[in-house]
């Protein structure tokens, strides 16, 4: 190359010489411009007659290689071919000839007008020349790494939680376009490597594994500690999304007994229920209730007189119903407390109240109890209410005594029908019991247990018998309770008792359980125990949900909640680990296992889990307790507890070896998903083959097995490189007359404008070929939601119809509608607009702005981005970027803008909010979701002096440095940002304003920048852009609207538009815009997103596309659809350069 | 070609060169990789420093835990015995205290921060501090086989304490975040494991070929244009396989060294699956992998967790037959004594392993720090306003050592054991501004 720069600094004297020199070389090194049509021989001798001496006499002395003004070497371009490689240089040379702002006014020489002219005619019909010749070129889009943004949300898609392993990466560079997105800008480096082989580590440690395959936790998973708050978090959540409030239930019936009145006259009960997000299951029992044939007596009946109280009628109806049926539930409640079966503590001589074999016996009476009640808590119409009892500990035979007295007195007729729910502890459920128990395994231990009848003993740790204890020393005789003496009388009464009881339990659910042999009201304090079965000290959870199980859910939630515990069990290894817990416990706080006997027994020993060993233990803990004088209660207990545990024991080991194949298939399912396309054969042995290894060779377990194999496939080029592959070439050539290749074709045909570019073997210079389906998939959901495609658009290149136009445009548009596209909207409209970081701007002094905290910075940021997914969703014209009256704000971004903020419950829920509450679709960053922050949208923002993208205060904030205003950043904003508009950077040495408007002196921002354009040099550029700024000059430095500035003058606003026009405000620029400007607005969007959608820098033959989506978007309306389906059945979006045959057509030269 | 895009032709600013279209911007890739760890945490003499802390829970006999005097005249209490052939290389530092574990309930909460110096949270959801080996291990061990050894001679239990703090707190001294300790190992035979191939870069070595092997087959799918871009990839795996490489041989030339000069030197074979019967052997064998790690360089930074708070280890072998828990709730016994002397003289033992190494004119022990730490003072009285401090070894010439510092009339400000932390930390080379609740280094240490 050396000789062009040589070239280049000779004079133009010898110009005509070296020209022939040039061709002699041009067609030695460019076979392509040998084989040249007439057009381009006409062009190239152009060039090299005109163009290129001109630019030796006219531009070189500054633009040489030698320090080139504005960084620009006009040396190079020796040949058309460079030019044409390197347009964008060029279209600023047009951009400057065209102004006549080059060569400068000082310039020793300048062309005559003609000449310039004729320059710029040439590089105009080159640049029409190349893009057309070469329409729907794909460009250069190499393999290329997944940037850090779309590393991260692809792992989010992957691994369905939001790790963002990428934070501790370096920050990706831009390309020209201003996105992170290309091949051009994104490298990879031994540093970077080593921070995914970090990555691939982190992500792998979050690895939760079950029964039937993996998942993976928010945090890591490793710890035990780690283990259990993942599952116990996941049950406690389940619990808490079901639907038990007794009121809802209630408010459902009242809506069904008026359902005519309300305009539903045909709804059934089960519509209600899902209408209203209730269980219809619980829903139906509660309307059989409410509606007896059988006059009911006691509680049933003051409860159905409430119910024939509620008013009757339509919606106007609803709120005093409502109230009617909140004191319903509050008379359930309130009564159903104070009949609560108490069970006692059990206890044993030498065994520790704390102990598991006493706590868990009572954790399996009490959760046997919930839809059970209190005979004793009644009273008897004329009898003085019994003293109550606190008696300690209940000798043995006092204990059977008042089994058996009860077993007699309590009919059998309150006995809970329920049967498919009854394994608290042992967590079997029906499916287990059909499947995969062991057919030895007594039914009872599945069951959790014996269960003492109903009622003999007390409880004071049940959740609501705490409160019912506090109110039962509060209050007197509750009428409520009271039943008539008569024994046939009190008999009805106590069965209205027990049905009462039965349909609305004392909890459907324990989600929390403080130490259960202690004082209940004192150990309150210990909350926050999520599912512990409240021993002392030891590792312990307990399973206490039957009334939610047989009572609300349905086959799909029982299912749910069955595999969340057994999933517990299996990931956590809670019954060996409740086991081992014992044993420590036994032998240390309490002292019952110190005898030498016990000594083979240690916590730390693998064996001690062994069934061998766990039934010697139970032998030995039963035989010492025997020796005790233990009740035979406690006998009992203790023989269930031991098989209990061994049962459960060995279920939870059977599992982990039968899941080992389950695991293996995951593996491969998620190798698959991060592939994005389907295993080769060799792929999937490969994997098999590398657990295998780290299992036998590096001596690992099937768990660290698993993990560094996730690791393996994170490292894969296959997930963290994309490399748009395109169909092996037998096969996208093959055309089988019946199915799916000819059908391809057509759609080809039907879509391209250029069929040419489809065959490699085609007229065309540029040689490409289809993208294969999946590689097809991978570029659009990468485009679209800057993540991994999702099952439908896979299962769409499976099919391999997604080349179809029809099922792409489908695609495309329910693509555009999913909530993922909020990625689109902070990668495309960040980068676009230049807010990609500004989360963490810091530029703000926060003293003289006190407003701005990080929740205001952090609405600021997401202003744009629900802006841009609401106009994406919905479908609106892009001219609402500009035009719109409307924007989105939360309570803090209002209050900045001085709004009132609509009470939450009084405006319709932004759509695109109640959504994103979905964790996995991630429209928002977490601190934003996790705020809850409701956003809604101000239709009139325009009286606030909002509305569209231009007055959000990101923008105004971002462009502004720190206690001043900046009509230069802002104008160069809109110019730059908005309208497109390329501007020089600034020369070197530019006096600086100083930071605070206050210490400006008598001068105005504006004044001071009047000043700076009477300077010619500045005059050129700022005459650009200044004005744009300065109609913003009613907005202050953190966006907010103002009448002074900080030195105390009253802001101007008006401006003199570039090219005419006077305008004030924010109002007077989108005048001119509309008049001027909204045509370069549109270019310049469509350049961006096009630029954005292919991962490259646009080239003149992308100018038809553009030109094409500017003529359809205005013909529609200028919805933002049209744009995305342009690119995306675009040739350069759907298929991928060839290059051999251009290298082989070198070779053949060569 | 187009030599605007040649970044190195000359008289082409990085400008031009970067505003270029279709110009590969400026990489990461001359990113240098600084080889840590030798160099960056070596004592004066040239060889890595190395810290462990060694922990016993439920606190000592107070009666009989005192020194006087200083180097070798230093006068040592019957607990301390064991530790006479050390005590020019031993400090006894007394009257500190980690306030953030002080007032909020016995126990866990007295424990879990123990080196975090962060208060802890209550409940399901734990939350405390990443401790301060786990800081040292992501600087000084990121280039050693094992970045850190978390080891424990007691399986961590997870319940709820009375206090309703996680039991976990009882058990877990390392913290790798806030939320989550590092899984301990207490098994010796996988400790030992851990310290080999298999399980340390042999992994990443196994994963880095597999991935070659995909960027290989994937080159071949692909243009000329796309292999340049893989190519990056490829090299850069290169680059880091000859780092874990040189890494490896780095270590086995440690080895060697240890092996040549290391008389007499730990002949160790790999310990027999599952635990050891005696409770003495497990801490002798833990012990024993924490030194093979050390002189072998192969990791720098250990926890070994002897036993835990509310420690369920029982002593027939000393006679007493109360469990250790048991035991400490009558601190100023006899038996508890001899307790407390056991756990001393597990310090001895790891202490005389590194000073039987020689490293330079000195031994492995004076290129070390351990840190040996309990979680209370008095058992009895679940008393943690003071804790039992000591060192052993002299941290490569920069931790003076012989003395019997008392800081318990200095006031709480100047007397937190985060002080210590981050003094010891500053030693090797990893300088914060704070840690836990301290911003000021210990005073005359």
């Amino acid at each position: 190359m050396q000789w062009i720069r040589q070239l280049a600094r000779t004079t133009a004297h010898d110009a005509v010489i070296r020209l022939a020199r040039w061709s002699v070389l041009l067609v030695l090194s460019s076979g392509e411009l040998f084989a040249a049509d007439p057009t381009q021989l006409d062009l190239e001798s152009r060039f090299t007659n005109s163009v290129r001496p001109f630019v030796e006499v006219y531009c070189i002395t500054c633009h040489g290689p030698e320090k080139p003004k504005a960084d620009l070497d006009l040396s190079p371009f020796s040949t058309m071919d460079a030019v044409r490689r390197d347009f964008p240089h060029w279209e600023l040379v047009l951009e400057k000839l065209q102004g006549a702002e080059m060569p400068p006014e000082k310039a020793k020489r300048h062309p005559s007008p003609e000449l310039r002219q004729n320059i710029v005619q040439w590089i105009q019909d080159a640049r029409r020349y190349e893009g057309e010749k070469n329409a729907g070129d794909p460009g250069p889009v190499p393999a290329r790494r997944l940037s850090n943004a779309e590393y991260d949300y692809s792992i989010r898609d992957l691994t369905g939680v939001d790790i963002r392993p990428t934070r501790e990466f370096p920050v990706d560079p831009a390309n020209q376009a201003g996105f992170d997105n290309s091949g051009e800008s994104l490298a990879m480096s031994p540093a970077l490597l080593k921070k995914y082989l970090q990555a691939a580590r982190i992500v792998s440690e979050h690895l939760a594994l079950k029964p039937d395959g993996f998942e993976f936790a928010p945090h890591p998973v490793v710890a035990d500690t780690d283990r259990d708050k993942y599952s116990v978090l996941r049950i406690v959540d389940f619990y808490r999304r079901q639907p038990t409030d007794y009121a809802d239930y209630f408010m459902a019936a009242w809506r069904y007994r008026n359902r005519a009145a309300l305009g539903q006259a045909d709804a059934s009960l089960v519509q209600i229920a899902a209408d209203s997000k209730i269980s219809s299951k619980y829903l139906t029992t509660i309307w059989a209730t409410l509606n007896e044939a059988a006059e009911p007596v006691g509680p049933l009946a003051r409860l159905l007189a409430q119910w024939r109280e509620l008013p009757t009628g339509g919606t106007t109806q609803a709120g005093v119903a409502r109230q009617g049926c909140e004191r319903m539930r509050d008379f359930v409640v309130r009564l159903r407390e104070q009949i609560v079966p108490e069970v006692k503590n059990l206890a044993a001589p030498a065994i520790q109240n704390g102990s598991q074999t006493l706590v868990l016996w009572k954790n399996r009476q009490m959760a046997a109890n919930r839809r059970r009640y209190d005979p004793g808590a009644l009273q008897i119409a004329g009898v003085e209410p019994m003293p109550v009892k606190l008696p300690g500990k209940i000798p043995a035979q006092e204990e059977q005594a008042a089994l058996a007295k009860i077993t007699v007195t309590n009919l059998p007729s309150v006995a809970p029908e329920s049967t498919a729910y009854k394994n608290p502890n042992a967590q079997a459920t029906t499916q287990r019991r059909r499947t995969n128990q062991p057919p030895s395994t007594p039914q009872y231990i599945n069951q959790g247990g014996f269960s003492l009848p109903p009622a003999i003993l007390t409880t004071d740790s049940s959740a609501t018998f705490k409160l019912a204890a506090a109110r039962k020393r509060a209050a007197g005789p509750d009428p409520d309770l009271v039943v008539p003496a008569d024994p046939a009388e009190r008999a009805r009464y106590e069965a209205a008792f027990a049905r009462f009881a039965d349909i609305f339990p004392d909890a459907f659910y324990i989600t929390e359980r403080a130490r259960v042999y202690l004082d209940a009201e004192k150990e309150q304090e210990n909350s926050g125990r999520l599912l512990s079965a409240g021993l002392h000290s030891m590792t312990g959870y307990f399973r206490d949900d039957g009334p939610l199980y047989d009572l609300v859910l349905d086959e799909q939630g029982r299912r749910e909640l069955d595999q969340l515990w057994q999933e517990f069990d299996f990931a956590a290894s809670i019954p060996q680990r409740m086991h081992k817990s014992f044993v420590w416990f036994e032998r240390t706080d309490s002292s019952f296992m110190r005898d030498p006997e016990f000594d083979p027994f240690r916590p730390e020993d693998k064996s001690v889990t062994d069934q061998a060993k766990i039934q010697k233990l139970g032998e030995l803990y039963l035989a010492k307790a025997v020796r005790n004088n233990a009740s035979e209660t406690v006998r009992q207990a203790i023989r269930e507890h031991f098989e209990i545990v061994a049962a459960n024991i060995l279920r939870v080991e059977q599992e982990h070896v039968t899941a080992e194949p389950a695991h293996l298939s995951a593996l491969l399912r998620f190798a698959e998903r991060a592939y994005r396309r389907p295993l080769s054969r060799d792929e999937r042995n490969g994997l098999l083959a590398f657990y295998r290894a780290a299992r036998d060779e590096n001596g690992l377990d099937h768990e660290e097995a698993l993990r560094d194999s996730i690791a393996r496939v994170l490292m894969s080029p296959n997930f963290c490189y994309r490399a748009d592959l395109i169909d092996e070439i037998g096969k996208a050539t093959q055309v089988t007359p019946s199915s799916g290749g000819s059908r391809r074709e057509e759609a080809h045909s039907s879509i391209f404008p250029n069929q040419s570019l489809l065959t490699s073997a085609a007229t065309g210079r540029v040689n490409s070929r289809p993208l294969s389906d999946y590689a097809l998939a991978s570029r659009l959901s990468y485009f679209l939601w800057s993540s991994m495609p999702d099952a439908e658009l896979l299962a769409h290149a499976q099919a391999g119809d997604l080349n179809r136009a029809e099922v792409l445009v489908a695609q495309t548009h329910r693509m555009l509608k999913d909530a993922r596209i909020g990625n689109f909207a902070r990668e495309f409209g960040g980068h676009w607009l230049d807010f990609r970081r500004f989360e963490e701007h810091n530029a703000v002094d926060r003293e003289r702005f006190p407003a701005f905290n990080n929740e205001l910075r952090l609405a600021m940021f997401e202003e744009p981005i629900r802006f841009i997914v609401d106009l994406v969703r919905e479908d609106r014209s892009v001219l609402n970027f500009l035009y719109a009256e409307y924007t989105f704000v939360n309570a803090p971004l209002a209050r900045h803008y001085g709004m009132p903020f609509p009470s939450p419950r009084s405006t319709r829920r932004e759509e695109a909010l109640s959504t994103s509450s979905n964790k996995s679709e991630g429209l928002l960053t977490s601190a934003a979701a996790a705020g809850s922050e409701e956003w809604v949208r101000i239709e009139h923002a325009d009286k606030f002096g909002r509305g569209g993208l231009l007055p959000m205060s990101v923008f105004l904030t971002a462009n502004s440095p720190g206690l001043r205003t900046s009509p230069v950043k802002r104008g160069y904003w809109v110019v730059r940002r908005v309208l497109g508009e390329r501007i020089p950077p600034p020369p070197a040495v530019v006096p600086e304003l100083p930071n605070d408007e206050k210490t400006l002196g008598d001068l105005t921002v504006r004044d001071a920048l009047a000043k700076h354009r009477e300077d010619k040099s500045c005059a050129s550029c700022h005459a650009r852009f200044d004005s744009f700024g300065l109609v913003f000059e009613g907005y202050g430095p953190v966006g907010e609207r103002r009448e002074n500035d900080f030195g105390g003058r009253p802001v101007d606003t008006r401006a003199s538009f570039p090219g005419g026009g006077e305008g004030s405000g924010f109002a007077g620029l989108l005048d001119y815009i509309r008049a001027h400007r909204e045509n370069d607005f549109i270019d310049n969007l469509c350049r961006k997103l096009v630029a954005y959608g292919l991962g490259r820098t646009l080239l003149p033959s992308d100018d038809s596309l553009i030109e094409r989506m500017r003529t359809k978007l205005a013909a529609n309306g200028h919805r933002f659809s049209i744009l995305v389906e342009g690119i995306v059945t675009s040739p350069q979006f759907r298929t991928k350069r060839i290059e051999q045959e251009r290298n082989q057509s070198h070779a053949q030269r060569e | 070609m187009r030599n605007v895009n040649d970044p190195k032709a000359p008289g082409i600013s990085r400008r031009t060169f970067l505003r270029g279209a279709g110009v590969v911007m400026a990489l990461p890739w001359l990113e240098s990789l600084p080889v840590r760890g030798v160099e960056a945490s070596a004592a004066p003499g040239g060889f890595p420093q190395r810290f462990a802390a060694v922990f016993m829970g439920n606190g000592i006999n107070p009666n009989h835990w005192w020194a006087k005097e200083s180097g070798a005249d230093m006068e040592l209490s019957k607990t301390l015995e064991p530790l006479a052939p050390f005590r020019s290389k031993l400090n006894v530092i007394n009257g500190l205290f980690n306030k953030p574990a002080v007032g909020v309930g016995i126990h866990p909460g007295q424990t879990g921060n123990i080196l975090s110096g962060m208060p802890l949270m209550k409940g399901a959801v734990l939350r405390g501090g990443i401790s301060m080996d786990q800081v040292l291990a992501n600087h000084v061990g990121q280039d050693t086989m094992q970045p850190s050894l978390v080891l424990g001679c007691e399986q961590p239990i997870t319940g709820y304490h009375e206090t309703n703090f996680s039991m976990a707190y009882s058990s877990h001294i390392s913290w790798q975040s806030a939320e989550s300790p590092v899984p301990m190992e207490v098994y010796p035979s996988l400790a030992f494991d851990s310290l080999f191939e298999n399980r340390g870069s042999k992994r990443t070595q196994s994963i880095l070929d597999r991935v070659k092997d995909d960027a290989a087959s994937l080159n071949r799918k692909i243009s000329s244009e796309d292999s340049r871009k893989l190519d990056e990839f490829l090299t850069s795996v290169r680059e880091v396989e000859k780092r874990v490489d040189r890494m490896r041989s780095d270590q086995a030339k440690a080895e060697e060294h240890a092996r040549d000069r290391g008389k007499p030197l730990i002949a160790m074979n790999r310990p027999d699956n599952g635990l050891p019967e005696d409770i003495r052997d497990h801490m002798r064998l833990m012990s024993d992998v924490v030194a093979l790690a050390f002189q072998t360089g192969k990791s720098r930074v250990a926890t070994l967790v002897l036993c835990r708070d509310l420690s369920g280890l029982f002593y027939p072998f000393l006679g007493v037959r109360k469990a250790h828990h048991s035991a400490s709730h009558d601190d100023t016994s006899d038996d508890y004594e001899s307790v407390s002397r056991y756990y001393v003289s597990n310090l001895a033992y790891l202490a005389s392993r590194l000073d039987a190494m020689p490293e330079g004119e000195g031994t492995v022990l004076d290129n070390t720090c351990l840190l040996y730490l309990s979680n209370m003072w008095s058992g009895t009285r679940h008393d943690n306003t003071r804790l039992p401090v000591l060192t052993v070894g002299g941290l490569g010439g920069t931790l003076k050592t012989g003395r019997v510092l008392d800081y318990t009339e200095t006031g709480d400000e100047n007397r937190k054991l985060c002080s210590l932390h981050l003094s010891l930390m500053d030693r090797m080379g990893v300088s914060l501004p704070r840690f836990g609740d301290a911003e000021t280094r210990l005073a005359d240490l």
